[in-house]
């Protein structure tokens, strides 16, 4: 269990902020922030 | 020479001729005018080379027969289309298929791309007729816009005409020199002749475009129509690349569609079980071509749609606010008829292999997925409701079902439903493999979480910027979220691809094991695209409204306004069922073709 539980979290953790990041770059591409500033 | 080789060539003739009558002489002439005499021609630098925008009355539109010119126009140019963008896109394909055979030597891709060619060869005689058809009905009924169009146009409708002798030139020596250009040097000049064919082909496609975005987005013209003289301007206008991306990603799904139709026919037609074998495969492939070109034909519709906006707010408006919006319901529903019937056949076709066992459970959660981003992505956001229900309603939105009929709803279905779909891909795929490299555990890790932080970011963007913040973070957070599902298609197809490489197959994969219904989604698949390309032709082209050319060039025809929708999905209907009659007898006659009939005692017997 814990052979496939480490890969995955490890992969999705990198994903995941590869993701936030690919966000962030875009929307200040933008002119925007990646949280709402009003 | 047979009956299609004289339709593509009268019907260019046909073009040059109504060009050279309406402008005569003057066709060779510079765009501006020159006089003889000296003061005349400083006179005439001050004049205008060319006329304004006709002001027309309903004097000015021929009404003959009791025929009505826009729906015979309407019909033309759909039916046109519809073959234009077949006959387009199967040379792209059979251009790629060709050249796998020739990289991995395996004959049965050269058969297949042949095959494919073959279909097509009867429906560019039919694509040629209609547009010689549509011609002469534009002449008839609209004299005075062809005429206006031509002249800002001639040039390259001129070169239309001679590309178009170029491409059935090009197009006849690829079919009828396949099997005499085999081998080596020989191989490489046909595929090169497939390559220049499609170059062809694909300018033909991009000088129509700009006659019709001109319609939309006229460019190269002043406030009143008068021409600059500038045909680069008015080619190169604001929706022309849109259109022209969007046409090329759709005309091969389209493409792919039809002849994976063609497939699942000769498929059900079957006598032996070679053949089912063969006609299952020449399907999955057509299906594996029609998807790979679905999955980013939204996002080319966005781009096409945001540019619309860009141009014309107003004209937006209507297209997804206004008059139009119920159409994109209907989209919606086609559109996820697509993404259905391409996974159930997917699904279907897993039925091939002996490994597919290890993914079937899977099946349903994908199908549940799915269907439920269906359903989100074809809820409206404002119902049609009697009086009654709208009282019993509060309101004309529902407080559960109305947030999801709007962008960011719609957003998340789409993307959700793409992911899904190479999801299902994936699956199909591995069914038949056992992967042998060392790090499939870390691999598969790498997809789940690509998948899963894929899924999350889409959600993410999608709700949080959809519903908390304003309509800027709204239209700007589409783009990340488009970006993601790229990713999440192009990473996992590259990491899959080297996990599977050099992997063990289960058992020998065995074409012609797919049950007859499957064969039924493809059909489906060339209904579904089919209607849809004539109904989302008939808003582009309807955004127009009352205007020939937006807001230059009037329409005072008695049929300037915006038909009901029931009365122009009949008309697309009947367009998409004489379109459908007309395949079928495409598909009869490359079927018949192969035929031979043994008529003994017809022939004289050979002197001995």
């Amino acid at each position: 269990m814990k052979d496939h539980l480490v890969p995955l979290v490890v992969a999705f953790a990198v994903c995941a902020l590869v993701f936030l990041g690919l966000d962030y770059t875009i929307m200040k591409m933008m002119g925007l922030t990646l949280i709402y500033q009003p | 020479m047979k009956t299609g080789s004289w339709s593509k060539v009268w019907i260019p003739w046909l073009l040059l001729v109504a060009v050279a009558m309406l402008f005569g002489a003057d066709l060779l002439a510079p765009d501006v005018a020159i006089a003889a005499e000296p003061a005349a021609a400083a006179e005439a630098a001050k004049a205008p080379a060319f006329p304004p925008a006709p002001k027309l009355s309903a004097a000015d539109y021929p009404q003959i027969a009791g025929v009505n010119g826009r729906v015979a126009v309407w019909l033309a140019a759909q039916l046109h289309l519809w073959f234009a963008a077949f006959v387009l896109a199967v040379p792209i394909f059979v251009f790629v298929i060709e050249a796998i055979g020739m990289a991995t030597r395996d004959e049965r891709y050269d058969s297949l791309a042949y095959e494919f060619i073959k279909v097509s060869i009867t429906a560019y005689s039919l694509t040629a007729i209609l547009g010689g058809l549509l011609l002469f009905f534009l002449i008839i009924f609209y004299p005075h816009l062809f005429q206006y169009l031509a002249t800002i146009f001639r040039k390259s409708m001129i070169y239309y005409a001679l590309l178009f002798f170029a491409e059935s030139g090009v197009l006849y020596l690829y079919y009828y020199g396949w099997h005499w250009l085999q081998g080596g040097f020989r191989k490489w000049m046909h595929l090169t002749l497939g390559l220049v064919l499609n170059a062809v082909g694909t300018t033909l496609m991009f000088l129509a475009n700009a006659w019709v975005t001109f319609m939309m987005s006229p460019a190269g013209v002043d406030a009143a129509g008068v021409f600059s003289g500038d045909t680069w301007a008015a080619i190169h206008n604001a929706l022309w690349n849109p259109i022209n991306i969007h046409r090329v990603v759709a005309n091969v799904a389209f493409g792919g569609s039809i002849v994976g139709a063609y497939a699942a026919y000769r498929f059900l037609n079957a006598g032996t079980a070679e053949q089912k074998a063969h006609y299952d495969w020449m399907g999955y492939t057509a299906n594996f071509v029609a998807i790979s070109a679905l999955l980013p034909l939204p996002f080319a519709g966005y781009y096409l749609t945001a540019e619309i906006y860009a141009y014309s707010q107003q004209m937006g408006i209507t297209s997804m606010g206004g008059i139009f919006a119920w159409l994109f319901i209907i989209q919606a529903v086609l559109i996820g008829t697509l993404f259905l019937s391409a996974n159930y056949y997917l699904w279907c076709g897993m039925g091939r292999s002996d490994g597919a066992v290890r993914y079937n459970g899977y099946v349903k959660y994908l199908a549940i997925v799915i269907v439920g981003a269906f359903l989100v992505w074809f809820t409206p956001h404002t119902l049609v409701l009697t009086n009654e229900e709208l009282k019993a309603l509060g309101g004309p939105y529902h407080k559960f079902l109305g947030p999801l009929g709007i962008m960011p709803a719609k957003n998340i279905a789409v993307n959700t439903m793409i992911v899904f779909t190479t999801l299902s891909f994936l699956m199909y795929r591995r069914a038949n493999k056992i992967p042998t490299v060392s790090w499939v555990k870390a691999g598969n890790a790498a997809l789940a979480g690509l998948f899963a932080a894929g899924i999350l970011n889409i959600l993410f963007l999608g709700v949080y910027h959809g519903y908390f913040t304003n309509t800027v973070y709204k239209v700007a957070s589409s783009i990340p979220q488009v970006l993601t599902t790229l990713t999440i298609i192009v990473v996992s197809t590259v990491i899959d691809t080297f996990m599977y490489r050099g992997a063990k197959e289960v058992a020998p994969l065995r074409w012609g094991r797919v049950p007859d219904r499957a064969q039924y989604a493809l059909f489906l698949l060339a209904v579904a695209f089919t209607w849809l390309m004539g109904l989302m032709g008939y808003i582009r082209s309807g955004l127009r409204q009352h205007w020939h050319v937006t807001d230059i060039f009037r329409d005072a025809s008695p049929d300037a306004f915006t038909p009901t929708l029931g009365y122009a999905a009949n008309v697309v209907s009947v367009g998409a069922l004489i379109f459908m009659a007309l395949v079928i007898f495409v598909f009869w006659v490359s079927q018949v073709s192969a035929r031979h009939t043994a008529a003994a005692g017809y022939w004289k017997a050979e002197a001995a």
